[in-house]
């Protein structure tokens, strides 16, 4: 604590050259800029390509609206649902030894590891028309493929990991004696899980619901195959830029775009803060 | 300072066993009694069953056989948290995320006392533990002995009548030890509560306690005032153990255990 003022200037035994340290850092910074950074001002150098005018009338154009609705609708249903059962896999995987735990752990990485579009197909093999339980569930006015059930089902399956995975070490981090100290102090179950545990896990908690918030806001792939691209009706706005682009308005589906990147950057930005404010 | 008094209440243990591995139980049979008020110290060898005797009456562990009593209530079954006890860990266990002010005030939180009660409580408690202006701190900003009093004060706050402590002091240098040693004498004369602590430290046992509990091998090897214990040992066990080359012994090897951390 007390020398660190003294030595932060001086080189530590630990450190890597002063030029393989540049050298890393110029890599970083390259590779930064070349795949993500000029990717993402071209968005919005494209959006804008046509003035504001074409801009904003790529924007409040109604099937551009109904895709952004559609879109919020479904963070709306797909972050809770992932937010309960995350920390639910998370807590039972960090804290519990269980006969089908490592299959758990490992079926958590599923959905990273599977294609999207296979998610999207087994969600339509399961509940399409054809399927016993899709004609069913058809048959009693709750279509769920090419319907926003689907999507949101799709959404929920392809971000599922991101909670899980960023609380299972933080809740294994987490010391016993801690616990054991709120229930001596009187604190039930449900106290120590409100008051104490998800505090302690914070940080790994936002993080985890911003990374799965900007995949599902972005998530093609699966959306693509259960949705039927119906525009104005289960178009999300990912869906909504790829059938402006293949119609041959690039630049509306950059404007389109350009909204996208600034959900995800706002998503990703202000936790960051958050998290980090100790 | 403290308003309303805690009412002290004895501590009984009948016959209290707990086995992990048959071969060497870690609690084996083990009868107590402590007055209301009084100050146990229980000392014995790494592995003699302290912690897990502690653990036991804290209601964070549960006995295989034999029963647990506070004043004339029968606790062995009751859940931790309805046992109504200050328990200290010699880690601290304070609430990270949380400033000094609330860790204090957590067990009337979860108690849903009222707003301006807590407020008057944990004022209460920072000047009793010479905690005064520490109410904003982090946790992470305090020293070792300043986190101890915090960790103190926390488990006063809901006036227990059983203040539990599991080497309070182990894992603070030899200096503040002896300084919290001498306050917790003061603290314990002014409060009264029943006390039950464990330490490696035998000169902070004879310095403390009203009666001292020998263990062994989860054994109770023999219970009794500092100065009966001296004079009449139960068993070689005891008399060897408490030799005055043994407490040298414990003393040097207590600062090395400190020195270490």
């Amino acid at each position: 604590m007390m020398s660190t003022t003294r030595t932060t200037a001086r080189r530590r035994p630990t450190d890597d050259a002063p030029v393989i340290r540049a050298a890393l850092i110029a890599l970083a910074i390259a590779t930064f800029a070349l795949l993500i950074a000029a990717p993402a001002a071209i968005v919005l150098v494209g959006a804008f390509r046509l003035g504001i005018a074409h801009f904003a009338h790529a924007i409040a154009d109604p099937s551009a609206l109904a895709a952004a609705r559609l879109t919020l609708v479904v963070l709306a249903y797909a972050i809770p649902v992932n937010v309960v059962f995350g920390i639910g896999a998370a807590w039972s995987i960090a804290r519990f030894d269980f006969p089908g735990r490592p299959a758990l752990l490992a079926a958590l990485d599923l959905p990273l590891a599977v294609s999207p579009v296979i998610s999207g197909l087994v969600f339509v093999l399961l509940f399409g028309a054809r399927a016993p339980l899709g004609a069913w569930l058809i048959a009693h006015h709750t279509p769920i493929v090419f319907a926003t059930p689907g999507i949101v089902l799709a959404t929920v399956f392809v971000t599922f990991p991101f909670v899980a995975r960023e609380l299972i070490p933080a809740f294994a981090s987490l010391e016993i004696s801690v616990d054991e100290a709120a229930l001596v102090s009187g604190a039930t179950g449900w106290q120590l899980l409100i008051r104490v545990t998800l505090p302690s896990v914070r940080a790994a908690l936002i993080s985890g619901v911003a990374l799965a918030t900007a995949r599902a806001a972005g998530e093609f792939g699966a959306v693509a195959i259960v949705s039927g691209n119906i525009a104005g009706r289960t178009n999300t706005l990912p869906l909504h830029i790829a059938s402006l682009y293949n119609a041959g308005d690039t630049t509306g589906a950059f404007a389109v775009a350009s909204l996208l990147v600034a959900v995800a950057l706002i998503t990703l930005a202000i936790p960051t803060r958050w998290a980090s404010d100790r | 300072m403290t308003s309303t008094p805690l009412v002290p209440r004895s501590v009984t243990l009948r016959n209290v066993t707990r086995v992990f591995s048959p071969a060497t139980p870690a609690v084996a049979g083990v009868s107590l009694h402590v007055d209301p008020g009084a100050l146990l110290a229980m000392v014995g060898r790494s592995g003699a069953g302290k912690t897990t005797l502690l653990r036991l009456i804290a209601g964070l562990d549960y006995a295989d056989a034999g029963s647990i009593h506070l004043g004339a209530d029968d606790i062995t079954d009751l859940p931790a948290r309805q046992r109504g006890l200050g328990v200290v860990f010699q880690q601290y266990a304070l609430f990270q995320h949380l400033n000094v002010f609330e860790n204090i005030a957590f067990p009337l939180r979860v108690r849903h006392r009222p707003r301006a009660e807590i407020a008057r409580r944990v004022d209460e408690l920072l000047a009793l533990m010479q905690l005064d202006g520490f109410a904003a701190r982090r946790v992470a900003q305090l020293s070792g002995g300043q986190a101890q009093r915090v960790a103190l004060a926390r488990a006063l706050a809901p006036r227990p009548s059983v203040l539990l402590l599991d080497e309070p002091f182990g894992a603070l240098d030899t200096q503040v030890r002896h300084e919290l040693r001498r306050w917790l004498a003061a603290l314990h004369d002014e409060l009264h509560v029943t006390t039950i602590l464990i330490t490696h430290d035998q000169d902070e046992a004879f310095d403390l306690a009203d009666q001292i509990a020998v263990l062994r091998d989860g054994h109770l090897e023999q219970i009794g005032a500092p100065a009966d214990l001296l004079t009449h040992p139960a068993t070689p066990f005891v008399e060897a153990f408490l030799s005055p080359s043994a407490r040298t012994n414990a003393r040097s090897h207590a600062r090395r255990l400190a020195s270490r951390r």
